[in-house]
């Protein structure tokens, strides 16, 4: 995750967070809070021999439990997202538009659907509209092309659907 | 179609198995400990470290099965099946780790009991 958020100019944190790869979150995020969950209750344990009582243990305990239902939930939802079909951040989306409408033949973009499918595989969706002169031929040509091109762009690329469409079609 | 390569990074499986192998012995050291302490706050890190293990668990099965290579039926591949068990890997976690800890702790709270005021190093 560190060589991870390293490549992609993030803090380990935030790379928990935007990271496609749901093991790597969960194992993270089970190990920060098992740190968390250990100083809170050796904090818990050493008040209460302190005091002599269970009071600061059992609201170590509860704390623990809460802290547990915070992560448990986030990452629920995260997941969940992804099941839904999380789109890829903004600017990478951006990126993906800039080069369809900077491919040979590509006059418009009419929709783009750019979501995860996996772990590190993106799903790339596209309805564009093709410059009018083009024979059906040059057409194929051209989603042929953007489909390899895109692959060779990204390796998170997993599929790529493309749509042509002339512009009163 | 079979042309791409298997798509779970083997980082990740590194990662997981190296954090069920931890876990275990963590998890082991706790129970011992919130044996020997009678502890709420280390049954309830005990708990959640149980909770872990099992969670790696479902990880390492997500990592398994959504190294698959789509088929005619999956088109899409099977890499979404990695979110499904980590959505129950984090159920996990909230019904095994939470539930474990919020019940000693609201028990002691309601029930507290007065602790001798001795240092137990198994504790710490």
């Amino acid at each position: 995750m560190t060589v991870q958020a390293r490549l992609s100019n993030l803090s380990v944190l935030e790379e928990s967070a935007t990271t496609s790869d749901p093991s790597l979150r969960g194992v993270f995020n089970e190990d920060a809070l098992s740190i968390v969950g250990d100083v809170v209750a050796l904090l818990g344990l050493a008040i209460s021999q302190l005091i002599g009582s269970s009071v600061p243990q059992a609201i170590a305990a509860v704390l623990i439990a809460l802290v547990l239902i915070r992560i448990s939930l986030r990452l629920v939802k995260r997941n969940h997202d992804f099941l839904l079909g999380q789109p890829i951040p903004a600017p990478d989306q951006a990126r993906v538009r800039t080069f369809l409408l900077d491919y040979p033949g590509v006059t418009a973009i009419r929709e783009l659907l750019v979501t995860f499918v996996g772990p590190g595989q993106v799903w790339v969706l596209t309805c564009i509209e093709i410059d009018k002169n083009l024979s059906s031929h040059d057409i194929t040509d051209v989603v042929c092309g953007i489909d390899l091109s895109l692959r060779h762009e990204s390796k998170f690329i997993y599929r790529v659907d493309v749509v042509p469409v002339s512009k009163y079609g | 179609m079979k042309d791409l390569a298997p798509t779970m990074p083997s980082e990740s499986t590194r990662t997981v198995w190296v954090a069920l192998l931890a876990g275990v012995g963590v998890a082991l050291a706790k129970v011992g400990a919130a044996v020997v302490t009678t502890s709420p706050a280390m049954a309830a890190e005990a708990s959640h470290s149980l909770a872990d293990t099992a969670n790696d668990l479902f990880l390492l099965i997500a990592q398994h099965r959504s190294a698959r290579h789509r088929d005619e039926q999956h088109p899409f591949g099977y890499g979404r099946e990695a979110y499904f068990w980590a959505l129950l890997a984090a159920l996990g976690a909230f019904i095994l780790g939470a539930a474990f800890s919020l019940r000693e702790g609201i028990t002691d709270l309601i029930h507290p009991t007065q602790r001798p005021r001795s240092l137990s190093p198994t504790s710490y």
